[in-house]
């Protein structure tokens, strides 16, 4: 009985903040007033808090149904916060509804705008992430044979519900362009799964084929091996794969060539593989060359090559994503805005990458020619992974800019007053620049600390040598691009895009 | 390149990799060749089976007399389900001997990836044969004392 009374005061809170809503929703409905956003916040707000609580305890009643024959030990708390989940957030949710579809219906513009879809895109993407994951662990547990699957399997098909439900609601009340954008993030959400399920399968094709006696196997033969080959990654890959086919061939793909698409396949698509396939390949490329010419940690080449089949997947799986992305720009003969976009994107990505390799060599230099370290010297390896960095990227910097300096010559005045070369100049010369000033500053002040308190030497230089290798590559790149602005900056720039 | 065909190599590279991939996984059965039990590396191996199998009733005749492991130690032990262990190097001195061991461990990262630890195990000539001295692993501790 005192658990019912205690009850009484939180009734009356929500009483009153009932109360005090619909007043404002009313005056809302009267007039145009200022509150409407207010109001449409907080009605969206406790919608989406209503029906992220609601599927958490319906999923949570729902396992225990499916798995609680598993239970080792019962625990009732939980059992309790589902029921107090569903019956308060349930109902309420469902009277939340009513009011927004009898708003909506005496005023459509209110599932128009900002609000509506913010919530709407983060109750869909919260679904999509929690089904995602749900069903990939179901998967994971069905291949491993995992006694247990009554609570992943409930929260996979209550999510997934919930995910439909939201996806038929949204669809059918918010303008189809506003809620555009959820299908981007899908796309991108399932992209990553897909990605990482496809890395895996290709690792594990990999690591098969090392491990075979005419590769590494015969150095090291096994003395025991309990390891299945993992099955793993083709449950992420099918289930990500299949969402992210709905999410991006159904719907975000199928309107090309505007704002939003082209933004994503180039930051997003071109973009992120690029950034994906040059690291990986760089990390292939940097444990085979310390291995031959390097000094690697372990002897043993099983050992050193363990994370080789990932690294060399992880490569490969981002260059194949980097041309699919590629193929989907409409690169024409006669070069238009998303073809220029497309190059110089590659061209900073990979400018970027090759300007960090050029400082760590200056830091290696540095390092071999002032220290003198009595145990691990890796100066070699260090030396090794710039080299790396810039033999990987190097080579695509000088292709892209090369074809964009041939454009710059052969059309000067459609190349040179482009405001993508003007924003790619500023940005490297600008963020390079800053970059610079930095490290020239930390470089000056380590010489006037050496100075000032006598111990300026060989140790000084040590000291400095992450700013001076950072100085002389940011330097490099900064006054190359102010050289080249210098030369652009009288001609006029059209700042718009076609 | 259409939309279209974009598509449509991607899918073909996908499902591509993807059937070799499992014809790999689940034709290729990695095979461990048996050695001779009186060698020293014949002696870890069988006992690599027998705590990998988690039989430590087993494993624990594999140790030295004077062990100071008990069954107690080998329940205690962190063993993963998924393991690969693999020969480095052995050596033998007279009644003594080391086999190295690589032992690689999944590393739960979402690509799959592993790592790999070195242990060596010491071992002594007996009259019913080589036997495990010392710590070995999995075990961290025996008897109160530590490795």
């Amino acid at each position: 009985m005192s658990a019912i009374l205690s009850f009484i005061p939180l009734l009356v809170v929500i009483a009153i903040a009932v109360l005090v809503v619909r007043k404002i929703s009313n005056k809302g409905l009267s007039s145009n007033s200022t509150a409407q956003p207010v109001r449409l916040f907080f009605q969206y707000a406790l919608t989406l808090g209503l029906f992220i609580t609601f599927t958490v305890g319906l999923a949570g009643l729902f396992g225990r149904l499916l798995g609680s024959s598993k239970d080792v030990v019962t625990d009732q708390s939980s059992l309790a916060s589902n029921l107090a989940f569903v019956v308060v957030s349930g109902p309420l949710l469902a009277w939340l509804l009513n009011w927004l579809k009898k708003s909506i219906a005496r005023n459509p513009s209110e599932a128009a705008g900002f609000i509506p879809t913010f919530f709407a895109t983060l109750a869909a993407i919260i679904s999509l992430l929690v089904f995602l994951s749900s069903a990939i662990a179901v998967t994971y547990n069905l291949i491993d044979g995992a006694p247990s699957l009554g609570y992943t399997s409930a929260r996979a098909i209550v999510w997934g519900i919930a995910l439909l439900v939201v996806l038929r609601i949204s669809n059918s009340v918010i303008p189809k362009d506003d809620f555009r954008i959820q299908y981007f993030v899908g796309s991108l959400i399932t992209a990553i799964a897909a990605i990482v399920g496809l890395i895996k399968v290709f690792a594990n094709l990999l690591s098969v084929i090392l491990s075979q006696p005419m590769f590494l196997g015969a150095q090291s033969p096994a003395l025991i091996s309990t390891r299945d080959n993992s099955l793993d990654g083709f449950g992420t890959l099918v289930i990500a794969a299949a969402l992210w086919f709905y999410y991006w061939n159904k719907n975000a793909n199928t309107k090309t060539n505007d704002k939003m698409w082209l933004t994503y396949v180039l930051v997003a698509g071109v973009g992120g593989s690029l950034v994906l396939a040059l690291t990986s390949l760089t990390v292939t490329i940097y444990q085979t060359l310390v291995w031959f010419v390097g000094d690697p940690a372990s002897q043993v080449v099983a050992e050193h090559f363990d994370g080789a089949p990932a690294a060399a997947a992880s490569a490969f799986v981002g260059l194949l994503v980097w041309w699919y992305h590629k193929s989907l720009l409409t690169l024409n003969s006669q070069r238009s805005e998303t073809q220029r976009i497309y190059e110089y994107v590659v061209s900073a990505i990979s400018l970027m990458a090759s300007t960090v390799g050029i400082a760590i060599i200056s830091v290696a230099i540095i390092e071999a020619s002032t220290s003198s370290i009595i145990v691990g010297d890796d100066a070699i390896n260090t030396l090794l992974g710039a080299l790396t960095v810039i033999l990987v990227s190097g080579p695509v910097w000088v292709r892209f800019w090369n074809r964009i300096q041939s454009f710059a010559k052969t059309s000067e005045q459609e190349e040179l007053t482009s405001p993508v070369r003007r924003i790619y100049l500023f940005l490297l010369f600008g963020v390079g620049g800053i970059v610079a000033i930095v490290s020239l500053i930390t470089v000056v002040f380590q010489i006037f600390n050496g100075i000032l308190s006598s111990t300026f030497g060989n140790s000084t230089l040590n000291e400095m040598r992450f700013a001076l290798g950072i100085l002389i590559s940011t330097g490099i790149v900064a006054g190359y691009h102010w050289e080249i602005y210098r030369h652009e900056k009288d001609l006029g720039v059209f700042w718009f895009l076609d | 390149m259409s939309n279209q065909r974009a598509n449509r190599v991607l899918a073909i590279v996908v499902a591509a990799i993807s059937i070799v991939a499992l014809i790999a996984v689940l034709a290729v059965k990695e095979t461990t060749p048996q050695l001779d039990a009186n060698t020293p590396e014949g002696t870890v191996q069988q006992y690599l089976q027998a705590v990998t199998t988690r039989d430590f009733d087993s494993a624990i005749t594999y140790l030295a007399s004077d062990t100071k492991c008990k069954l107690e130690d080998f329940d205690q032990a962190y063993l993963q389900d998924s393991i690969r262990i693999s020969l480095s190097d052995t050596s033998i001195t007279g009644d003594s001997a080391s086999v190295k061991v690589s032992i690689e461990n999944s590393n739960g990262d979402p690509f799959g990836g592993a790592y790999t630890e070195s242990q060596a195990f010491r071992l002594t000539k007996s009259d019913s044969g080589w036997k495990i001295s010392g710590i070995p692993w999995p075990t961290y501790q025996c008897g109160g004392e530590f490795k």
